[in-house]
């Protein structure tokens, strides 16, 4: 039986957690993440008092309740071993009736050396910390920790709002992240151009399709006129790079990029406009934008913005592996 | 060529491709036709704020062609929005006509 299960709530304890994990390469921590959607409706402490059953063979492990729809479970041990065995477990004893016990669907491991940085990202996220549905979090969490949870369901507009009314239900969000975790395995790049006058678009793409030049595949481009319709595009397609004009006929590309970087903080995003003002560079640089093109641009502005792209895809690894 | 349009930029971008210059010069045949049109019916409509998205759209495309001049004419109505209607009068005469050069340097390149 283990020796100590220590279960947290907040997201602080897993972030330290996961660094420590990370600066010690011979470190044998392994995570596993539990949807809470396949679980039978049980508390917390019902489910760590089940769990310490299949953890046996670990000296100490940790249990993360974030959010409301994930469990992540970590401990210090022989990891693919100690992950079957949770996933044995956790798929005979504690999940609805109905579902599969080798189905892989309710658990997945996650390898804290490869892909801490973009878990870091999810769970803050979960937890209210990346500023979005904070306080519909916490409640549930507070009020029904293992209960039925609706937050996934397509009616819950409100969840994912801001001022500009670019939303995601908590479905488009799941559908995603699946989407956002494929990142790192593209053959080609994604790039979303959100212009309104043809003639700036065309010129756009064709600098971009210009970008194959360095022996990599042309980047599929998704070319739109309006932020809505980037914002569709971007949540189905989680592009690598979007390229927003200001002045569109139906907002401002300002509310088009603070949307993506509120949804994803990863996501690259360059704002091309002939306002180069300094008002204009500042609501930028408050949305966190990764670059600001003023009109006319030339060919090495836009290429030297996917060569950095590129560059730091290199640097971030791969993205959350299945085993 | 002309002080009416420096076409270096362009040419980086095309790399001397003429028949993509060709798509590219209707292209902005095209932009330049709806934005204009735009304006024109801002004016009558004593429309300030779409008088002002339309002269900025003006801008942007007349940038990134390289027409300098009819970029800072448009660039001027954009930031006199809320001049009278009378000076509206005058800019909205000195980008049509800037806009009929560039378009007369323009349409023999697409033979």
């Amino acid at each position: 039986m283990v020796a100590e299960l220590i279960e947290y709530s907040t997201v602080p304890p897993m972030l330290n957690l996961i660094d420590i994990a990370q600066r010690d390469s011979e470190s044998l921590w392994g995570i596993a993440c539990v949807k809470r959607e396949y679980l039978r409706p049980m508390t917390n402490e019902a489910f760590l008092l089940t769990l310490r059953s299949a953890l046996q063979d670990v000296d100490a492990a940790n249990v993360f309740f974030i959010g409301s729809r994930r469990i992540y479970i970590m401990w210090n041990g022989d990891q693919k071993k100690i992950y079957k065995q949770l996933r044995n477990f956790v798929g005979s004893v504690l999940t609805q009736p109905g579902i599969a016990a080798d189905s892989t669907a309710f658990i997945s491991y996650i390898d804290p050396h490869i892909n801490s940085d973009e878990l870091k990202l999810n769970i803050r996220e979960e937890g209210g910390l990346a500023g979005f549905g904070a306080n519909k979090t916490k409640q549930a969490v507070a009020a029904d920790p293992f209960g039925e949870d609706d937050s996934d369901d397509d009616d819950d507009m409100g969840a994912y709002s801001n001022p500009q009314a670019l939303v995601c239900t908590g479905a488009q969000r799941e559908r995603f992240n699946e989407t956002r975790a494929e990142k790192p395995y593209r053959k080609q790049l994604q790039i979303l151009v959100v212009e309104d006058q043809i003639f700036s678009q065309k010129l756009l793409c064709e600098i971009i399709r210009s970008s194959r030049s360095n022996g990599q595949d042309a980047p599929v481009i998704d070319a739109v006129t309006g932020i809505h319709e980037g914002w569709k595009a971007y949540l189905k397609k989680a592009h690598d790079i979007v390229f927003a004009d200001l002045g569109l006929a139906d907002g401002s590309g300002h509310a088009l990029a603070r949307a993506i970087k509120e949804l994803d903080p990863i996501s690259q995003v360059v704002i091309v406009t002939a306002n180069n003002f300094e008002e204009e560079l500042g609501v930028a640089r408050q949305n966190n934008v990764d670059g600001f093109i003023a009109k006319p641009y030339n060919k090495k502005q836009i290429l030297d913005c996917i060569d950095k792209y590129t560059a730091t895809l290199k640097g971030r690894g791969k993205g959350v592996a299945r085993v | 060529m002309s002080k009416t349009i420096d076409f270096e930029n362009l040419r980086l971008i095309t790399d001397g491709d003429q028949e993509l210059e060709k798509e590219l010069f209707l292209a902005f045949l095209g932009s330049s036709a709806e934005c204009i049109s735009n304006l024109v019916a801002a004016y009558d409509m004593d429309d300030e704020e779409d008088w002002k998205h339309q002269a900025h759209a003006l801008k942007g495309i007349c940038l990134n062609l390289g027409a300098i001049l009819l970029g800072e004419l448009s660039k001027k109505a954009q930031e006199d929005y809320r001049a009278t209607k009378q000076e509206k009068e005058k800019m909205l005469n000195a980008i049509q006509s800037e806009l009929t050069q560039v378009r007369q340097i323009i349409t023999p390149l697409l033979n």
